[in-house]
């Protein structure tokens, strides 16, 4: 499979976004909309009052406006289509195709991620502009970092979200086992809450996993509470996580394989 | 050569189809049919089960987030974070009554769309009841099994004691809630008389039910207050209601009076959504849909 | 005694607006005021009487649904005058439901997960049968179709044969006096089909049970209905018996012979040769032609492998009516009664 090949996978994402135009909007006017809501939340819950963990009210708002904003690139849905898959049994060509059924699902997931999500992403944030003071990066390397770790928060996610589709393997139905996952996804992220915030248990245990590397570690790039050389110990570990989540990733994939193989799927 | 068009003549209250009089007869349908939905579902026990977790998931997203914010930062715009907590447990009440007993309704655009609203229509039966009996799902238990819980847990938090008249009140402040959700979702679904892609703006309500009611009125600014008090009124399943039970009518938004409207305001809404809902019905019969 | 069902110049349009192509086009669409007119039911008029079993026949589209619709108050007329068991249907909806069943062949009103005979409990309920109606309606069912060894079965475990045979008992529970039957026979074989005729028959003749059954095949009603009602494209072609119709508008059979070798001539006395197609051969001949005769005098000059008589087919017949009535003017009567 050429450069050609996985060019139009990575384009029809964006095919898509087209033919379901009014689902792509309401999907922005609904990141919106808590976009919004978070900002009246967190001003009413500051009440006037100063930095809290060393956070300021404008920054908290920034935080959680480019949290929601940013999750339109970073959340991947492979999961859904590998579950397809399995259940009507077309993974099995899938393991006959050339280019490696994973490296197809990335093609996929970057130009769902990079050009639908990123469009939509930059439609969001103007409209939020309009009542939120979004603050600008600590600095202009914050500015840079922020977008390089956003690039590898997007790889943390895909991988992360093919894992979930590949229990498909084991238990058909991923619904139950991808809702536990989102929660503890939302929480242990930062997305929702930072991580600061939380007790220190939590935050403990938000150190261990991967899914802070989704906006956590971004996130504070930006806003200037991990700066310096700090930077580029966040980027190094979301690297790593990258490396971790493959290698868990083709050892489920081989397992499935042998699965198919000797159980007929 | 065409006689006058007979689409103006009035509908008779035929429609309505039962009367005080046959109050037992409705209260054996509807047993009947709901137990017939239950058994249903319980073939896909599986099934069930996870709706029920998803919903739990659903709810206790909200919950977590509240709790763990407000536990750092204490309070919000003078609301404390048991108070808050209290909002937001009403609020679940009443979503969980109207999830246990009226989800159906959101299937009403469904039907609609495939023709299968026409055997509704030919029963002896309000076309409404049936929609919502029809196919029940008990699923919403797992909502209202946590609004009880919270609603234990918070009476513990804020120390409240029940007299008698407010658990009444307590009752109908609920009941009204459900009405409201109710109501609001009824005239989303019936708009899929006239536009096919209606469905989509459940999530409108959803979005105000869900979210935007779990908070005190007062963090808004004055256009999303009058919204969420005249035009969406999800402010009454939570907000006022609570100022009354937590002794804080003085702070009640526009007049003290709203904190004990809720059960009024939802037998009104309800009521300007089912004549909606009869105006959906004429429609269908008039243009076939 | 007044009729079960009228109607009198029942008229019902439909109007979508008029689509304009491509992009520019969807937006002309929103804001036309032109519209296309579909005459689902053209002044439409017969009168049904108490106990009768119609056969309501027409092609798919021709308005054999719509005007169901109408006699069973689900959709408004646009305009005429509609009286179904003595009362305006739309506006009695309710009242009238209970009176009426109906059978429509695409859309089942069982429950789908449970056994039958739950769907048989619910139902009695919702129309209020009393206990001892049930109860022997329930053994008559049994007797004419089996019922009882299906109601323990969940019905997306039944057959299509066994589950129309449970619709038709669903639709009859309640004692109705007239029954809608909208395509009940779709899709089941040969023995499935004449079980439920059979029940059709017997329901129609023990109980004074007034049916309508509409369909777009003409076998279906003709062994069942004396009286058939054609409908196409919205109009009335025909309203009469069965044999009226065929002797008037399609007084020939068609004999369809397979030969044994490709003869480069065919013909045959009596029988006019209408479609050649390779060994094949298609003969309509006159109805007062005896078929036998037919055959031998074939089976003397060629070599036959097969051949099987053919009755006009709802198309022909309904050409056959169009030409019939061709030569008269627009607002003609339709043939028949």
């Amino acid at each position: 499979m050429n450069l050609r090949g996985y060019l139009k996978l990575a384009q029809s994402p964006f095919q898509m976004m087209l033919a379901y135009r009014t689902a792509t909007f309401l999907r922005c006017l609904g990141v919106v909309l808590r976009v919004y809501l978070m900002r009246v939340f967190w001003t009413a819950v500051y009440g006037g009052g100063g930095a809290v963990e060393g956070i300021a009210l404008p920054m908290m708002v920034t935080y959680a406006t480019l949290s929601n904003v940013q999750g339109l690139i970073t959340s991947s849905y492979v999961h859904w289509g590998v579950q397809r898959r399995v259940r009507d049994g077309s993974i099995v060509i899938e393991l006959l195709r050339p280019y490696g059924f994973l490296r197809s699902l990335l093609a996929w997931s970057i130009g769902d991620s990079l050009l639908w999500g990123g469009l939509m992403a930059i439609f969001t944030l103007a409209a939020s502009l309009l009542f939120v003071d979004l603050q600008l990066p600590a600095s202009l390397a914050a500015g840079l970092a922020y977008l390089a770790s956003l690039i590898l928060a997007t790889g943390v996610g895909f991988f992360l979200t093919v894992i979930v589709g590949l229990v498909a393997f084991w238990t058909l139905e991923i619904t139950a086992f991808n809702m536990i996952f989102e929660f503890l996804s939302l929480f242990l992220s930062g997305g929702l809450i930072p991580l600061w915030f939380l007790p220190p248990w939590a935050r403990r245990i938000a150190e261990l996993l991967p899914f802070q590397s989704l906006a956590h570690l971004p996130l504070s790039i930006y806003i200037g509470k991990i700066e310096g050389a700090a930077i580029w110990i966040a980027l190094l570990k979301q690297a790593a996580w990258i490396g971790v989540l493959s290698v868990v990733v083709w050892l489920i994939w081989k397992a499935a394989e042998r699965k198919i193989i000797i159980q007929g799927g | 050569m065409t006689n006058e068009p007979m689409t103006n003549e009035p509908m008779t209250n035929d429609q309505l189809g039962f009367g005080i009089w046959s109050l037992g007869f409705l209260l054996r349908v509807l047993r009947l049919v709901m137990l017939a939905g239950i058994k249903s579902r319980m073939e896909y026990r599986l099934d069930f089960i996870l709706r029920v977790v998803m919903a739990l998931v659903w709810n206790l997203t909200s919950l977590v987030f509240i709790w763990a914010v407000l536990a750092r930062f204490r309070s919000m715009a003078g609301w404390s974070q048991e108070e808050v907590f209290f909002i937001y447990t009403l609020r679940l009440l009443a979503h969980g009554c109207y999830c246990l007993l009226f989800h159906n309704v959101q299937v009403v655009s469904r039907y609609v769309r495939w023709g299968d609203f026409d055997r509704m229509l030919l029963r002896p039966l309000n076309p409404l009841l049936q929609l919502v009996i029809w196919e029940y799902d008990p699923a919403g238990i797992g909502d209202l099994g946590l609004g009880l819980i919270c609603f234990g847990v918070v009476t513990r938090l804020l120390e409240l004691h029940w007299t008698l008249p407010a658990l009444v009140f307590l009752v109908l402040v609920v009941a009204g809630g459900c009405l409201i959700e109710l109501s609001l979702f009824l005239i989303i679904n019936t708009l899929a008389f006239w536009i096919t892609e209606a469905s989509r703006l459940t999530w409108i309500v959803i979005t105000f039910s869900d979210n935007f009611a779990l908070y005190p009125l007062d963090i808004y600014n004055a256009l999303l207050q009058f919204v969420l008090t005249f035009l969406v009124p999800v402010g009454f399943m939570s907000y006022y209601p609570a100022t009354a039970f937590l002794n804080r009518t003085g702070d009640t938004l526009f007049t003290p009076a709203f904190a004990y409207l809720t059960p009024l305001v939802g037998l009104a809404l309800f009521a300007l959504a089912y004549s909606f809902w009869q105006m959906g019905i004429n429609r269908y019969q008039s243009t076939g849909s | 005694m007044a009729p079960m069902i009228v109607a009198q110049e029942l008229y019902r349009e439909f109007r979508t607006p008029k689509r304009y192509p491509g992009f520019r086009g969807s937006i002309r669409t929103l804001f036309t005021r032109e519209y296309e007119i579909v005459r689902a039911v053209d002044h439409v008029s017969f009168s049904i009487e108490r106990g009768e079993l119609v056969g309501y026949i027409g092609p798919n589209g021709a308005g054999k649904s719509t005007t169901i619709k109408m006699l069973t108050g689900v959709l408004v007329p646009t305009s005429g005058y509609v009286e179904t068991g003595g009362l305006i249907p739309y506006r009695n909806r309710q009242k009238l439901a209970r009176r009426i069943g109906a059978v429509f062949g695409q859309r089942s009103q069982l429950w789908w997960d449970l056994p039958l005979i739950e769907s048989f409990r619910i139902l009695k309920e919702v129309y209020r049968v009393p206990d001892e109606t049930y109860e022997r309606n329930m053994r008559t069912f049994n007797k004419l179709v089996g019922l009882d060894e299906l109601l323990n079965t969940p019905v997306r475990q039944l057959s299509l044969g066994q589950r129309m045979r449970g619709e038709m008992a669903a639709a009859l529970l309640h004692d109705p006096e007239i029954v809608f039957l909208d395509e009940p026979l779709i899709g089941l074989d040969v023995v499935a089909k004449e079980h439920m005729r059979q029940f059709i028959a017997e329901i129609n003749r023990e109980r004074g049970v007034t049916v309508i059954l509409a369909s777009n095949d003409m076998s279906d009603v003709e062994r069942l209905c004396q009286r058939i009602i054609i409908i196409d494209k919205g109009k009335l072609l025909y309203d009469g018996t069965i044999e009226e119709l065929k002797r008037r508008h399609a007084p020939y059979r068609t004999l369809v012979v397979h030969f044994g070798e490709d003869y480069s001539e065919i013909y045959a006395d009596g029988a006019e040769l209408v479609r050649r197609d390779g060994t094949r051969a298609w003969f309509r001949f006159d109805r007062a032609v005896n078929p036998q005769w037919l055959i031998a005098n074939l089976s003397e000059r060629y070599l036959i492998t097969d051949l099987f008589l053919a009755e006009p087919t709802l198309e022909e017949v309904i050409r056959g009516i169009y030409e019939a009535t061709s030569h008269l003017p627009e607002s003609s009567e339709p043939s028949g009664r």
